[in-house]
């Protein structure tokens, strides 16, 4: 009977658990939120902290100090060999005694958009956020006209309305890798200064000698399935976005345009020399590259590391990309900033000017591999190959970048990926060039302001 | 059903509220949480509906505009229209499959079934991430484990994420592999549950195996196959992460459900109001399906 | 004949079986394979060079003791909580009938129609202005009603005959005693089934945990390893094995409640 009666209760109680658990809850909370609000004084040595505070009044004055921490919100550092995580560790250990250090909290780059934006919701951001893209943001991003960083300092733009809101911490850089083995064993020639760039018809005739002459060769090659990607061939034939003497006028729908949609749409036919589960996005251009079934991969710098571990069958090198029109890639890049409203503006933008310092800079450069996002900084990798980076990005045409710098304009009128989806259907069968074009003049003059065709 | 608690309710109208307090009490605690997260983030959602907010700061009333661009929106329809096809396949697929491994399975006298349902199940405990990365490696098309036996008997590649088809296909075949272990294990605890005496009943009287599953085990098995199919439907209409991986949505948009649209076109473009709006309507379809189930589903429960 | 008839059905279960896991099979073994051959073809599916250094780069990468506490806290807090409110009410459902619990149901019925990928924002407005952010019970409150469990429940309790009820009323039993000596014991099936679901649920879930969860300390396992697939790159390699050692607890609590599953005898709680 006794037993009876605990079971009886054993279920009433889990009606009270699921009330009384919320209110535990809320006094976590309360908790916790008195703890992330400790450094709401700026200058660092003021902060007697309010979660350390009460129970360490009998610890060290120096150690009460450490109450100052900033929280770096990054995603793809450990994927990318912890860079970072180095040169902040770097920081710590200066500033070990001087009240500030930083706690780096690495989420997968999927959810970082979520966690952003509920974050902001609830005025909870952090300190720092390494990322893509700060425009999305801007509302929430602290300008850093306080700080000595300038526009001038920085390789890609990093301003808004006149003002500078972040620095570009990285740039990436639209190239080609190659299999060196097959196109050795093939006796196919590949360029590696600028008067021996193909023409995308060469290329196309090179790969296809080189598939046919290796029998574990099968796919001429595979490109990433990015926008980015698709923007740099259509470049090359000499696409642009934006009229170069009308920055209202929308300048996609044009005769090379069209003879770039073409050959990328042809390529991806049967009998053409790439995958369309690949261009699609079904299949990751970068894994397929690794079997070594693929003589070639449009991809960017960013793959050294990867390709440098993980590829052992066969030798693989960067290679200069065909030009039609143009020689051009699309600069890409990483943005580094620090958030308003968290209380902990100005030692954010301490930890910046203590980052940009050139030899901080650089060492996070040299552990990461990546190309600058700074100027004059000159790091020296471990991998080979990055300078054929650097000869894109010269001898690049400047539309890109002028294309870009009017989409800036627009910030907050989000046309990401437009020409990509439009390939997905064209590659599908859903959309041919003039559907493809039109789907892009379409969707860009629906979102972007003041925009006329 | 009824008729016990109408006697009681006749004779002591007292023990009849004495009963629905208990009944109340027993639900109370699904009531507060269907009340705090479900009404009030569904309410949310509505509002959302009805604005432009893009996720951040910017949030303007706009009416039924939102409404309005979908239901002329071309792609919205082809969406629904590849959800539909996908549920009408997955869910009797689904089913045949999971109470076929089950009764396969379910015979304790087998020596190793043990094993087998824990293998049969496995998958269904691998996370969405890791379901899409199994499938890579066995629809890939260019390292894929299918792919390559095809070819190594003389058979040409098959585009499983690119051709139209096929990619179907490729969605169904890896939802029912990672679904079935669910509703395997359901079918295998309601046939534990039927009396072994009437199956020994009926085979005295000279019925065959197939004669006692379908005159015993599958009228006992109506209410779980009730649950059963209507859950797969909802789960075949909110299928999303796998699917992603596996063809996202491709070729084209041959392969792209319903969450998948709502999420792309929505969030990853900040366009929190207009995704908001297609949740409402996917809402709205879900429960009008689930309600025409429901009515037929008491008319048999009673019958 | 009817000898041949089992070995045929060994076959058969087997093969079937068999190639219903292959593909975990080719993910486990491909765990032990080095970054160079995990895409090498033509395809080979024994490691040529068996390595664990994979597992020693996921278990120095990731703190996975810190991880599978608190994913571990997480699920078993979720999972007790989960089939006692889904008991009680399935229960409440299928044995009472009054015009209020069939609205209800159907108002349950909708709850899992709204995906809360669709929901995700409003979701976390709730969830901050109960005061769960950043809090376990973030990832616990938010998930314990769940439409499945009560459904599972209350379509097992329709089965159960009416007079088993009745005749405890007649003794004089009140409801809740009838309750939980009477009827929560003969479910011990459905409670292992539940189990098991909860438990996978709440192990693979990262949604919740996402949107709850921004202290480092406090991320679970599934958070973890969403950081491995990056912008641009995957680190397979962690991928693979992580997710091995993640796959491991779960299937213990599997085989643990299949015997449950298995031995529940539903006659019995009948006739007794």
């Amino acid at each position: 009977m006794r037993k009876k009666t605990a079971k009886r209760t054993a279920a009433m109680a889990a009606v009270l658990m699921a009330a009384s658990v919320i209110v535990s809850g809320c006094g976590n909370k309360g908790g916790d939120s008195a703890g992330g609000k400790s450094g709401t004084t700026a200058a660092p040595a003021s902060t007697a902290a309010a979660d350390g505070g009460a129970k360490e009044t009998t610890a060290a004055p120096e150690a009460r100090k450490d109450a100052v921490e900033l929280e770096l919100l990054i995603s793809d550092d450990t994927l990318e060999g912890g860079a970072m995580a180095t040169v902040v560790a770097k920081f710590n250990e200066e500033h070990k005694d001087k009240g500030i250090q930083v706690k780096m909290n690495e989420i997968a780059y999927a959810d970082m958009q979520t966690q952003i934006q509920n974050r902001a919701a609830v005025g909870e951001l952090p300190a720092l956020i390494k990322l893509s893209n700060f425009r999305n943001y801007i509302d929430y991003v602290l300008p850093l006209d306080g700080s000595s960083l300038t526009q001038d300092d920085f390789l890609l733009d990093v301003s808004y309305e006149g003002k500078i809101y972040a620095t570009s911490i990285n740039t990436t850089a639209v190239g080609l890798f190659i299999n060196k083995t097959a196109f050795d064993a093939a006796g196919v020639a590949y360029p590696l200064t600028e008067d021996e760039r193909w023409t995308w018809d060469e290329f196309v005739a090179a790969v296809n000698e080189v598939v046919e002459k290796n029998d574990n060769v099968n796919t001429g090659l595979v490109i990433d399935h990015s926008q980015q990607r698709i923007g740099t061939i259509l470049y090359q034939f000499g696409m642009n976005y934006f009229d170069p003497a009308d920055e209202t006028r929308f300048a996609f729908r044009s005769e090379e345009t069209k003879k770039g949609i073409d050959f990328i749409l042809d390529m991806y036919k049967d009998g053409g020399i790439s995958k369309a589960s690949v261009g699609a996005g079904t299949e990751n251009a970068q894994d397929v590259f690794k079997t070594g079934t693929v003589a070639a991969h449009l991809a960017g710098n960013w793959c050294m590391n990867d390709y440098t571990t993980n590829i052992t069958d066969f030798e693989w090198c960067p290679v200069l990309m065909p030009k039609e029109q143009n020689a051009a890639t699309c600069l890409g890049g990483n943005y580094l900033y620090a958030m308003d409203g968290t209380g902990l503006e100005e030692d954010a933008i301490y930890f910046l000017e203590w980052f940009y310092q050139p030899e901080n800079y650089t060492l996070y450069c040299e552990t990461g591999n990546y190309l600058p996002g700074k100027t004059g900084i000159n790091p020296a990798y471990t991998v080979e190959g990055l300078d054929i980076f650097n000869m894109e990005i010269n001898n690049s045409i400047t539309q890109p970048r002028y294309d870009s710098s009017i989409f800036t304009k627009h910030t907050g009128e989000n046309v990401d990926n437009i020409v990509r989806d439009a390939f997905d259907r064209a590659i599908g069968g859903e959309l041919d060039s003039d559907g493809v074009m039109d789907y892009v003049v379409k969707e860009h003059l629906g979102i972007l302001s003041n925009v006329h065709e | 059903m009824g008729k016990t608690n109408q006697q009681g309710a006749a004779a002591r109208p007292k023990r009849r509220d004495y009963r629905q307090k208990w009944a109340f009490l027993f639900c109370l605690p699904n009531i507060l949480f269907f009340l705090v997260f479900f009404v009030a983030p569904a309410v949310v959602g509505i509002w959302y509906s009805f604005t432009n907010y893009n996720g951040l700061k910017k949030m303007d009333f706009v009416g039924i505009q939102n409404y309005i661009t979908l239901f002329q929106d071309v792609e919205f329809y082809k969406v629904l229209f590849n959800t539909a096809k996908f549920v009408l396949v997955f869910v009797p697929v689904g089913y045949v499959v999971a109470l076929g491994l089950a009764v396969l399975l379910s015979a304790d006298a087998m020596k190793g079934s043990t094993i087998l349902r824990i293998l049969v199940y496995w998958p269904t405990l691998l996370s969405t991430i890791m379901v899409g990365l199994t499938w890579k490696w066995i629809f890939g098309e260019n390292f894929g484990l299918l792919n390559y036996l095809l070819e190594q008997v003389g058979i040409p590649r098959i585009g499983w994420a690119s051709n139209p088809g096929a990619a179907f296909f490729t969605t169904v075949i890896a939802s029912v592999w990672a679904g079935c272990g669910t509703n395997m294990l359901i079918f295998i605890g309601a046939l534990k549950q039927i009396p072994e005496e009437l199956k020994e009943a009926a085979r005295i009287d000279g019925a065959n195996s197939w004669q006692i599953f379908r005159a015993i085990t599958i009228p006992h098995l109506r209410p779980v196959t009730f649950m059963v199919l209507i859950l797969s439907m909802i789960t075949g209409f909110k299928e999303f992460a796998m699917v992603q991986t596996l063809t996202n949505g491709g070729p084209g948009t041959a392969t792209t459900y319903m969450i998948q649209y709502i999420y792309t076109t929505g969030f990853t473009k900040l366009r929190v109001g207009y995704a908001s709006a297609v949740s409402m309507v996917l809402f709205f379809i879900l429960m009008v399906l689930s309600f025409v189930q429901t009515k037929t589903m008491d008319t048999t429960e009673n019958g | 004949m009817k000898q041949l008839k089992s070995v045929l059905k060994y076959v058969i279960s087997f093969g079937v079986a068999f190639i219903w896991i292959f593909p975990v099979l080719w993910l486990l073994v491909s765990s032990f394979k080095g970054g160079n051959e995990l895409f090498r073809y033509p395809l080979t599916f024994f490691p040529e060079v068996f390595t664990l250094a994979n597992y020693e780069a996921a278990l120095e990468q990731f703190n996975f003791l810190r991880y599978i506490f608190n994913t571990s806290f997480i699920t078993l807090v979720a999972s007790v909580i989960t089939i006692l409110m889904s008991s009680m009410c399935g229960y409440a459902l299928a044995k009472y009938k009054y015009k209020w619990l069939n609205v209800f149901f159907f108002c349950l019925l909708a709850t899992t129609m709204l995906p809360t990928e669709v929901i995700m924002r409003p979701s976390f407005t709730v969830l901050y202005k109960l005061g769960l952010y950043d809090s376990l019970w973030g990832c616990i409150i938010p998930t314990v009603g769940t439409m499945t469990g009560v459904f599972l429940m209350r379509q097992f309790f329709i089965t159960v005959p009416n007079e088993l009820i009745e005749s405890a009323r007649i003794d004089g039993a009140n409801e809740g005693r009838i309750f939980t000596s009477l009827m929560l014991p003969i479910c011990r099936a459905q409670v292992a089934i539940l189990a098991i679901f909860s438990f996978r649920w709440r192990w693979n879930d990262y949604i919740w945990p996402l949107l709850a969860l921004r202290t480092p300390e406090k991320y679970t396992l599934q958070l973890a390893l969403r950081t491995l697939s990056g912008a641009e790159a995957v680190n397979w390699t962690v991928l693979l094995s992580a997710s091995v050692i993640t796959m491991i607890p779960v299937l213990i609590v599997f085989i643990i409640f299949n015997k449950q599953i298995m031995t529940a005898n539903m006659s019995s709680g009948v006739k007794g």
